[in-house]
């Protein structure tokens, strides 16, 4: 394959209607993220405005092998993204969601029309019909299916074992108390017993706690106290979880 | 000189045993006539290898008595722990001294003759000095470092003080000056010299070490004094017996360097093979005494001392063999077939005496020696046995021509034979040594065995044609030591040899373009070579091709295949790979973490490797699949870590980054406040990429991260393979350096964490190509290199301030470089000095352009660089004066909780070290190439791979250890392109490919462990205390998200290493740190009871909630420290932290507990403030 350059070309209408095509799918992915669409339509169309930019380039680019001008096109690319960052940053909606949608479109359109004065190449025996590489492709999906396995058993059993441990919580807001039992794989009848100074005494009784879910109840609590509140197993006293709810000041309090 | 401890002494014509021997002694052989046994033996020359092989031993018998002598007595006289002590440093003394003398010997065999008169001396004395100085090196530096780093206390007596190892160089020197001598003395026609230095030194030992026994000396020092100081009273003699020629000399320099130019290549060749046959019995004495104790050496280095009469036996048969068959191939396998059985015999019938006297023969040196050596003697006589083979099989393969194959085998078979011995040690004690270092021996007999067979099968049905080579004063490699040959272009330097180009592709870099492709051009040394090596005609070359033009039916189906496009295949074994590390990752998590599941772990890693790294050296793959598999390579190892960590971030350096993420994504802004480590607020790149994906996609910050992440590792991939490209002209190359590079230690670790380091790197070689293969004459060309480099500025400081480093030293040498080629007036000359002109100018802008944008982050209002920086500087380098100073390096095989990598790791870690470490010597060659041949680029990335040391040499303290591992990375870019060059420039056949395959992957496996710690560490399994992704567990990851859900954005938190991270990076929370507040609030977690101190830094940091982790109190931190560097209770934890001191906010007033899931707790303290 041969490139050959001038410095005066002017796109031929071939050129022209593959900017215009091209132009139409960059605006349309830089809409989607102005908007943003679920990442199921932006995704695709971001990624098919950078593949369609890339690809007009490529051959456009002078003087270089194929593997050049890969690095050179993907290297661009972070760079360009790594330096419209700070101009964002200087905006005032700085680097939103529209202002990248924009920004990054700009520059694609800039690029192809750019890109677009360059004479693309001539290939030498252009008119010969090219294969489908139908076992490249095989090859392909099959190892893409090994990897996606492979990344489906490890996310799998990641959130598997993963899962959150039996918590007891709670959140004051004024003299109330939010206790929130939740647990992630431990399913489980639990008791929330209250223990004083004066004594024990049963909140909450049978609270039923599924796998991956939660229950709250909320409590007053007394000024100048101290009380736990304790998660046991209905029929024992031995506390699984704790929480300390101390109302007292520190002056008047028991410190160590 | 004598080695009587050791199995195989030298024999007197070939000191140290294996070198080169001089033409063989025709005294006293008488040529056997008539029809009987006797005369079939002596028609088939048998007898002239008795009469050599008798007179071998003869001539050693008489030191070897001597030697006898001298360690009864010391026996007698000494105590066992001292003479064992003596056995082992003086069996090290003469391994280091074989080193040392750099095969200088049998360089002076071959090239003394060629010799002027006026010129000899000063040869021989230049050659002596710089053996006395290699040897001297090795004495000081060999033992200072196993003592003071390895932590090897048994060789305390010999390097634990000043004296002694000042004493023990100046042995070891001595020895190597020595072997010099001798072979040195074998050539100038004094051959008795020899022996009269031998016997004049082992007497005036035994006399020395009487009257230092008489002084009431001790020690196993003052044996090896003794040892010396008979070496050193030797040496007048000669001098006096070779004052004849002094005259010759006169007016002479007393030492001449040049020389022992060009004699490098050769003399290593040799050397090598002859230190890896003996290293073995020289180190097992010293193996005896760090795994066992000195006092069992003193029994073993008897025993070993009387098996070296039965290992005499065959080792003289074989030299007798080599020395008859001057250089025949077809004289030596001719021959083999009775010097086997014969030498087969003799060890048998020596072994029957030696076994039932053993006991008798030990009682000389006394009763304790008898009782524990007896059973060790029995066992080691016996490999005299697999002995008989081996020397066969080194005598074949010298007459072949084929030391380096030859080298290859018996190192391989030394490493495992030191291994057998060393487990057989663990398990059995001395005898458990023996036995485990014989069965070694026996497996090396029977794989060595296999090419003796094949030889002689050979010999009856193909006559192999002959180069001529004679072994008077000549090498067996076909290649007379002086460098001049049959075979030029086995002597050819490696670098001198032309570059491969790939097929004309002159849409690569045209060659006008590159000055450094445009250099090689103006010395005409761009050559297309498409396969093996043109042989010359009555080299080994040809014996080579006459071997390969054999039946090639075979080889032709199995070439047919390799050179067909394996892509799919390859890539397929790869994720294979991928899968089986899911799989295990996936056990680990269910809390399996024993030894198969490592395995399994190792395993998957080397499927992904292997392939790859096979269809890449392979020279039969089509290039289009090598790089595509190198592009693979690099990320299929990168997708292996999503497997590991597949949902979120669990390293420390993630979290920080993590945190500045989540930060950009809330706030839409740069430069905000990042409290896990602000200065990296301050080098966003890598967040806005990942920013900018995150939004044009809609994805999650975790998958886009993966993405940016992927999208790092194929830029650097492709920018490594463009710039070896660039330098050698071959895309192969480059692929081979990929290989090499993603085999360093921080790449599978840190490098392909989300850290802003992982895409500056890339970014920064990138910028490098772009620089280096612009269009010149064109400023338009330098927009991209430009704004590359401020992207690489703007995402890490330090890879910033190299690559302007990088720039800087480039520009130096190009300057250089223009200042020398100014002076030619060569065709040519012109252009290259228009392309330096521009490159100069060119190099300003990017050094000018990158400072410039270096100094705008530094100014940025609250950038801490400076001070960041400078802290590291100053740790590192307080921890290195100390060091200096005498003080305890850092362990190396473990980390603060006391865990560390298993013998197996440690041992691939060491051989990935020393690989390493070895290839720098291809380094020097490399860069010695192109300053000569004038290419900056590949000067700069050869002297950026000459600061190797730098990595493990890092490991000495802990603050330089992550400075050496971080520079691994850098470093390793220039040993990709080294090797890579190296490798594609000279023809490999299969068996070397194999051995650089495996290589590869001992490199690839063993750098894993030193980068990223002991393989269980590395899987995923029960949490552990401060160890990074272990300690990121459910119980801390669901802490965080509550945190993130029900606490005020931005609260002032306080935590552990790993729960105070996930509270800001996940949690939303600001957690305090030293690094951000300059308040040391770990007391809050760390000391014991609450006092004033403590509410005053509550007050300070404005501290909401503190989280404690109550496993805390269960054991040490992995990580060094709890929570961060000079926490409460000082320096690397050795105390565990104590349930009370976790719990100390329990019963204070005013103090909610406010969560609780079993293992993390979290505090309110607002009420304190």
């Amino acid at each position: 394959m041969t490139t050959v350059q001038t410095a005066r070309y002017s796109p031929d209408t071939a050129t022209r209607r593959g900017l215009a095509w091209r132009a139409a799918i960059i605006v349309i992915a830089a809409v989607s993220v102005a908007l943003e669409l679920p990442a199921l339509v932006r995704a695709p169309l971001s990624i098919l405005a950078v593949v369609v930019t890339a690809l007009f380039v490529f051959p456009r680019i002078a003087r270089r092998g194929p593997l050049d001008r890969l690095l050179m096109i993907v290297g661009a690319t972070i760079v360009l993204l790594l330096l419209l960052g700070p101009v964002l940053n200087v905006l005032p909606t700085g680097l939103d969601v529209r202002g990248w949608g924009i920004g990054v479109g700009v520059i694609e359109l800039a690029v192809i029309v750019g890109f677009a004065f360059v004479r693309p190449p001539v290939t030498a025996g252009s008119s010969r019909v090219r294969r489908i590489p139908i076992e490249g492709i095989a090859w392909g999906v099959i190892i893409a299916v090994v990897l996606l396995n492979a990344l489906v058993i490890s996310v799998n059993s990641f959130t598997t074992t993963h899962q959150a441990p039996l918590a007891l919580a709670g959140v004051r807001s004024g003299d109330s108390v939010t206790v929130t039992v939740s647990s992630g794989n431990a399913a489980g009848i639990y008791d929330l017993v209250r223990v004083t100074s004066t004594g024990h005494s049963v909140l909450a009784s049978g609270i039923e706690v599924a796998a991956g879910s939660s229950r709250s109840i909320t409590i007053k609590v007394d000024a100048n106290t101290r009380e736990t509140i304790e998660l046991v197993k209905p029929g024992t006293l031995t506390s699984l979880r704790e929480l300390t709810i101390d109302t007292r000041t520190p002056a008047s309090g028991a410190n160590r | 000189m004598s080695k009587v401890d050791t199995g195989k002494p030298d024999l007197p014509a070939v000191t140290p045993r294996g070198t080169t021997p001089p033409a063989a002694p025709s005294k006293g052989i008488r040529r056997a006539t008539g029809r009987g046994p006797l005369a079939r033996l002596g028609a088939s020359g048998f007898s002239r290898i008795a009469g050599i092989s008798a007179s071998l031993v003869g001539t050693q018998a008489f030191t070897s008595v001597l030697g006898l002598i001298f360690w009864t007595l010391a026996a007698r006289v000494f105590a066992p722990s001292e003479v064992g002590v003596a056995g082992a440093a003086i069996a090290l003394m003469i391994l280091l001294g074989s080193l040392g003398s750099l095969g200088l010997g049998t360089v002076l065999i071959a090239r003394l003759p060629m010799t002027s008169a006026g010129d000899r001396r000063v040869l021989v004395r230049t050659c002596l000095a710089a053996a006395f100085g290699g040897g001297v090196a090795l004495g000081l530096i060999v033992p200072a470092l196993a003592v003071t780093v390895f932590g090897v206390t048994a060789l305390a007596p010999i390097a634990g003080s000043l004296v002694p190892l000042l004493g023990f160089a100046l042995g070891t020197g001595l020895t190597s000056a020595t072997i010099v001598l001798d072979q040195a003395v074998l050539t100038i026609g004094i051959g008795s010299l020899q022996l009269e230095r031998n016997v004049t030194a082992s007497s005036v030992k035994i006399i020395a070490l009487i009257l230092l026994a008489i002084a009431g000396q001790h020690g196993g020092m003052v044996i090896y004094l003794a040892w010396t100081i008979g070496t050193l009273a030797s040496l007048p003699l000669v001098a006096w017996r070779t004052r004849g020629g002094r005259a010759l000399s006169r007016g002479r320099a007393l030492f001449e360097p040049r020389l022992l130019r060009g004699l490098g290549r050769v003399a290593v060749s040799h050397h090598a093979l002859n230190v890896t046959i003996q290293a073995a019995l020289q180190l097992l004495p010293v193996m005896v005494t760090i795994l066992i104790s000195a006092t069992a050496n003193a029994s073993f280095n008897a025993a070993i001392m009387f098996a070296g009469f039965v290992f005499a036996l065959p080792y003289a048969v074989s030299i007798g063999l080599f020395a008859a068959a001057r250089g025949d191939e077809s004289e030596i396998v001719k021959r083999m077939r009775l010097t086997i059985p014969f030498g087969l015999a003799i060890s048998v019938a020596a072994d029957l005496v030696i076994i039932p006297l053993a006991g008798p023969l030990l009682h000389i040196f006394g009763s304790t020696y008898a009782a524990e050596g007896t059973v060790i003697l029995q066992l080691i006589v016996l490999a005299g046995l697999p002995f008989v083979i081996k020397d066969h099989f080194i005598a074949l393969r010298r007459v072949q021509g084929r030391t380096t194959q030859a080298l290859a085998m018996t190192s391989v078979f030394l490493v495992l034979e030191l291994a057998g011995a060393a487990i057989g040690a663990r398990v059995g004690g001395v005898v458990g040594l023996c036995l485990g270092w014989i069965a070694v021996l026996v497996v090396e007999a029977i794989v060595l065995a296999i090419p003796l067979i094949g030889a002689l099968r050979s010999a009856r049905a193909t006559p192999s044609p002959v180069d001529g080579t004679s072994v008077d004063g000549t090498a067996v490699d076909g290649t007379a030591l002086d460098g001049t040959s049959v075979n030029p272009t086995a002597i050819l330097v490696e670098f001198d040899a032309p570059a491969e180009v790939d097929a004309p592709s002159t849409k690569g870099i045209g060659l006008d373009d590159n000055p450094e492709i445009a250099s090689n051009a103006e010395v005409g040394r761009v050559n297309e070579v498409v396969s093996e090596p043109v042989g010359m005609p009555g080299g080994p070359a040809n014996q080579r091709s006459a071997r390969e033009s054999r039946p090639r039916s075979r080889d032709s189906a199995l070439s047919r295949w390799f050179g067909r496009n394996q892509t799919g295949p390859t890539l397929f074994i790869m994720a294979l790979g991928v899968f089986l590390m899911a799989a295990v990752a996936t056990a680990g998590r269910g809390g399996e973490t024993g030894t198969l599941i490592q395995v399994g772990w190792v395993t998957g890693l080397i499927v992904i490797f292997a392939p790859a790294v096979v269809r890449i050296v392979s020279r039969a793959t089509p290039t289009v699949e090598r790089v595509v598999v190198a592009v693979a390579l690099g990320m299929m190892l990168q997708f292996s870590r999503l497997v590991l960590n597949p949902t979120g971030f669990a390293f420390h350096d993630e979290l920080i980054h993590a945190e500045t993420l989540r930060q950009i994504t809330e706030t839409n802004h740069l430069f905000t406040s990042n409290p896990l480590l602000p200065v990296s607020a301050y080098y966003p790149g890598l967040e806005v990429v990942t920013n900018a994906i995150e939004r044009l996609t809609g994805l999650a910050s975790f998958p886009s991260a993966a993405i940016t992440l992927m999208l790092a590792r194929v830029v650097i991939v492709l920018a490594l393979i463009c710039v070896i490209r660039l330098v050698t002209g071959s895309y192969r190359a480059g692929a081979v350096g990929v290989v090499i590079y993603l085999a360093n230690p921080q790449l599978l670790f840190f490098n392909s964490q989300y850290s802003y380091q992982t895409l500056a790197l890339p970014l920064a070689i990138a910028g490098v190509y772009f620089f280096a293969a612009r269009r010149r004459g064109s400023r338009l060309s330098l927009i991209l290199p430009i704004a590359t480099t401020v992207a690489v500025v703007f995402t890490h400081h330090l890879t910033g301030a190299l690559l302007i480093a990088a720039f800087a030293v480039w520009l130096f040498i190009v300057a250089v470089r223009g200042h020398r080629v100014a002076k030619l007036a060569t065709p040519g000359s012109e252009r290259v000095r228009r392309h330096t002109a521009g490159d100069l100018r060119g190099l300003v802008l990017m050094t000018l352009t990158g400072a410039l944008a270096l100094g705008v982050t530094i100014i940025i209002p609250g950038n801490p660089i400076l001070s960041y920086l400078g802290s590291i500087g100053s740790s590192s380098g307080t921890q290195l004066l100390d060091l200096a100073g005498g003080s305890k390096p850092k362990a190396l095989f473990s980390d603060s909780a006391g865990t560390g990598p298993a013998p197996w790791e440690q041992a691939l870690l060491i051989a990935a070290v020393l690989i390493a470490v070895a290839s720098l010597l291809i380094v020097l060659g490399y860069l010695r190439t192109n300053i000569r041949a004038g290419k900056p680029l590949a000067v700069l990335l050869g002297l950026v791979a000459v600061l190797y040391p730098v990595i493990p040499g890092g490991h000495l303290t802990s603050a330089t250890a992550e400075v050496g591992d971080r520079a691994a990375g850098f470093v390793f870019l220039g040993l990709a392109v080294v090797i890579g060059t190296w490798w594609w420039k000279r023809a490999r056949n299969v068996r070397s490919q194999g051995i650089f395959v495996i290589g590869c992957i001992v490199l690839f496996i063993g750098n894993i462990v030193l980068g990223a710690g002991p393989t269980a560490g590395q899987l995923p399994g029960p949490y552990q205390i401060s160890a990074d992704a272990r300690s990121v567990d459910a119980a801390n990851l669901a802490a965080a998200e509550w945190e993130n859900a029900n606490l005020p954005r931005d609260s002032v938190t306080y935590g552990d290493r790993t729960s105070g991270m996930l509270a800001a990076s996940v949690g939303g929370q600001q957690t305090v740190l030293h690094v951000s507040t300059n308040i040391d609030a770990s007391r809050l977690l760390l000391a014991p009871t609450v006092t004033a101190d403590d509410l005053s830094i509550i007050d300070q940091t404005k501290l909401s909630y503190l989280i404690v982790d109550e496993r805390l109190s269960t054991g040490l931190p992995h990580q060094q420290f709890y929570i961060e560097s000079g926490e409460y209770g000082n320096g690397p934890k050795a105390k565990v932290v104590s349930s009370a001191a976790l719990h100390k906010f329990e019963n204070i007033a005013g103090v909610d507990r406010l969560y609780d899931n079993g293992s993390l707790v979290i505090y309110n303290l607002e009420g304190l403030r």
